[in-house]
């Protein structure tokens, strides 16, 4: 059954404005304070004191957000007060899931996530929508004071995932990009390794990837629901509008250029380039230079290494000779003139050499690739301490930059350079690509949210 | 190699007859050759005759949607005429001017500013959306117009101004009112604020902190106004900070 919305008119809670956020944060001494909610009135029992307690609001409730409500939910300082989705099913089925834990019926319910947002006492958000959404929803929630935690993509282009750092950056919000993988420990173990030296001198990084599709699929016409039941525009949002189908909105938008990113490349991109830019101490650079081979995409740091991004023809299964198949899905490998690690999702960690064993001890069989709870005590304890989290918006600007990147020179079909101080594709004689530079933005149904009023 | 053009007949035919849920796989072709084309002058001018053809009567939304797409990457003012002619049309309006927007060519934002006197709506804000995402100075006057037309326009022309960093759109903005009320004032405290904010990025600190100072003087004290004064007060402090770290 359908449960009540909070409101039928998004535009009764007009989202807030820069100039709102900018008091709100000013008033409360540069950056607005977690919410207290009293425990008594939560009914919890065994929850954490009621000033450590964050309120969180959900945005977007498919497959991905289900599996990360089932751990985030076991943290005692969280409580997740309201769910917005554009879809009535996934609506019912969130709050069945929260209620259900706390053993209430508390769980607000909106259609637009606008109202979400102009609640004044929700600190922080958790966007796992399709990925259209997460930079556009992510910036409306920073200029909302929320804090935020995004699946990733984080941005489907270049642009919004400047535009992503530089909003975080000055309304002073806490932000976590969905690559839980740094908070692991076997990957983190294989980084240190790394970077130890006893690899020798790192001269490749492999970084597994989907292999790249641009798809231009149309799905037949189909009439489009009632706003209550799936609120077709909003689902679109800033992408190019398209009829409605049924498909689209039950995840068959994946590979489809409208609301993927980078021809698909970030799907495990977004994780194993961020792993290698990590291993390579390159938080705060991306490559210079980014050629597209049959095999996969070659990508040059200023310091020598060279990132490779291997296309995989079956990512589940028999992935070629550059890999350990057993490691489990988005495996990384770190190759050194003297040795090499590689490790993946199942958390076992090979190792060139046996001898180095003792360097990663007690980091494997730790976490798989659905164990996010450390990545959200990261994200919590940030919003606490207003410390930048691992993956801060400025760490996913540039690992996301480099996937995009590389993923425009497989689209152009041609090598591309790339400095990463201006953020911007150069030719050889220094001047700007103009055809490159094209694809660092799309254009927006944007401000769609004003165009709606009139 | 150079890209065989009569391989390209047969996927622009079946363009003509395509609509939505259709099989696109022949367009592969097309999506091949639009990449192929860049340093390839013969090819590029052969594919954006070909797409702009699309453009004319009797092909469907989808098929119109499709040539746009590829115009954006490859469109110079040959096809300007094609796409400007699909700015009044309420389905296609959109994704015709996202091409303009993308291409470089004068022509394109000439035929932007045209279209902006003759479409209204959503369509006018279209309009006012892209001269705003190319950063066209010559609509500034006719921007600054708007600034008193109804208020989604008027907000929207606020909002292009912001992206307009010339003098003259500043002055525009400076004398919109920041307190207007259904939106409009809002939006021009952002632009304003976003104006600010480009100048303080690009080194003109003084002339960063005038823009504040002058907001913050225009809604001193005004009902309402706490929110804007706090903003321009928060601009001046990172202004001074500016200051005394390159001091």
């Amino acid at each position: 059954m359908t449960q009540p919305l909070a409101s039928t008119s998004c535009f009764d809670h007009p989202r807030a404005s820069r100039r709102e956020f900018l008091a709100q944060s000013l008033a409360a001494g540069a950056v607005a304070l977690p919410t207290i909610v009293s425990a008594r009135a939560l009914g919890l029992e065994q929850a954490a004191a009621a000033s450590e307690r964050i309120t969180l609001g959900v945005i977007g409730v498919g497959g991905r957000a289900r599996g990360v409500l089932k751990a985030m939910l076991s943290l005692p300082d969280v409580q997740c007060v309201a769910i917005a989705d554009v879809q009535a099913s996934r609506r019912d089925i969130g709050k069945t899931l929260v209620d259900e834990k706390y053993g209430t019926k508390d769980c607000v319910l909106y259609h637009d996530f606008r109202e979400l947002l102009a609640r004044q006492d929700i600190d922080a958000v958790f966007i796992a929508t399709g990925d259209r959404w997460h930079g556009p929803a992510s910036l409306m929630a920073a200029e909302a004071g929320k804090d935020v935690y995004s699946e990733k993509p984080c941005g489907l282009t270049i642009d919004i995932c400047q535009r992503l750092a530089e909003t975080f950056k000055k309304t002073g919000r806490i932000f976590q990009a969905g690559t839980q993988r740094r908070s692991a420990p076997h990957y983190a173990a294989a980084r240190r390794l790394a970077q130890s030296g006893k690899l020798g001198k790192i001269t490749r990084l492999n970084a597994s990837v989907y292999s790249p599709i641009l798809g231009n699929e149309w799905l037949p016409a189909e009439p489009t629901p009632p706003k209550e039941i799936c609120d077709w525009n909003l689902w679109l949002g800033p992408a190019p509008w398209r009829p409605f189908n049924q498909l689209y909105a039950d995840g068959k938008w994946r590979g489809i250029y409208d609301f993927d990113s980078g021809a698909k490349l970030l799907d495990w991109g977004a994780h194993t380039v961020d792993l290698c830019q990590w291993a390579n101490g390159s938080d705060d650079t991306t490559p210079l230079t980014f050629e597209p081979t049959e095999k996969g995409i070659e990508c040059c740091y200023a310091n020598g290494v060279l990132l490779f991004l291997d296309f995989l023809a079956t990512p589940f299964g028999d992935r070629g000779p550059n890999w350990n198949t057993a490691l489990g899905t988005c495996p990384v490998k770190y190759i050194g003139d003297e040795g090499w690690v590689e490790t993946g999702d199942l958390s076992r960690i090979d190792l060139s050499d046996e001898n180095l064993r003792a360097e990663v001890a007690g980091a494997e069989n730790t976490a798989k690739w659905h164990d996010v709870v450390l990545h959200w005590r990261n994200f919590l304890d940030s919003i606490k301490s207003r410390q930048p989290t691992v993956c801060n918006a400025d760490v996913m600007r540039k690992s996301h930059i480099a996937c995009h990147a590389a993923a425009n020179a497989w689209i152009l079909g041609r090598k591309l350079s790339f400095d990463p101080a201006k953020e911007v594709f150069v030719t050889a004689d220094g001047g700007l690509d103009d055809e490159a530079n094209l694809l660092k933005s799309r254009p927006e149904r944007n401000p769609w949210i004003e165009r709606q009023r009139s | 190699m150079p890209f065989d053009l009569m391989s390209l007949d047969a996927p622009f035919a079946a363009l003509k007859a395509y609509d939505w849920g259709a099989d696109a796989a022949a367009f592969k072709t097309i999506d091949d050759a639009v990449v192929a084309a860049h340093g390839d002058a013969v090819l590029r001018a052969d594919l954006e005759k070909r797409l702009a053809m699309i453009l004319g009567a009797g092909t469907s939304r989808a098929a119109k949607e499709y040539a746009c797409r590829k115009l954006m990457m490859i469109g110079t003012a040959a096809s300007v005429p094609a796409l400007a002619a699909l700015l009044k049309n309420a389905d296609n309006s959109h994704m015709a001017r996202f091409a303009l927007e993308r291409i470089s060519a004068p022509e394109a934002a000439q035929a932007l500013r045209d279209a902006l006197g003759s479409v209204q709506g959503n369509l006018r804000i279209g309009m006012i959306e892209s001269l705003g995402g190319r950063g066209d100075a010559a609509s500034v006057p006719e921007l600054a117009r708007l600034l008193s037309a109804d208020p989604p326009v008027a907000a929207a022309a606020a909002t292009a101004l912001g992206h307009i960093h010339t003098p003259e759109a500043l002055a525009a903005l400076s004398a919109a009112d920041p307190l207007a009320g259904s939106g409009v004032g809002r939006a021009v405290v952002d632009a304003r604020l976003a104006s600010a904010e480009a100048l303080l990025a690009a080194g003109k600190r003084v002339d960063a902190q005038r823009v504040y100072q002058t907001l913050a003087d225009a809604v001193k004290g005004k009902p309402g106004a706490k929110a804007v004064e706090l903003a321009a007060a928060r601009g001046i402090l990172a202004c001074l900070d500016t200051l005394a770290a390159t001091s």
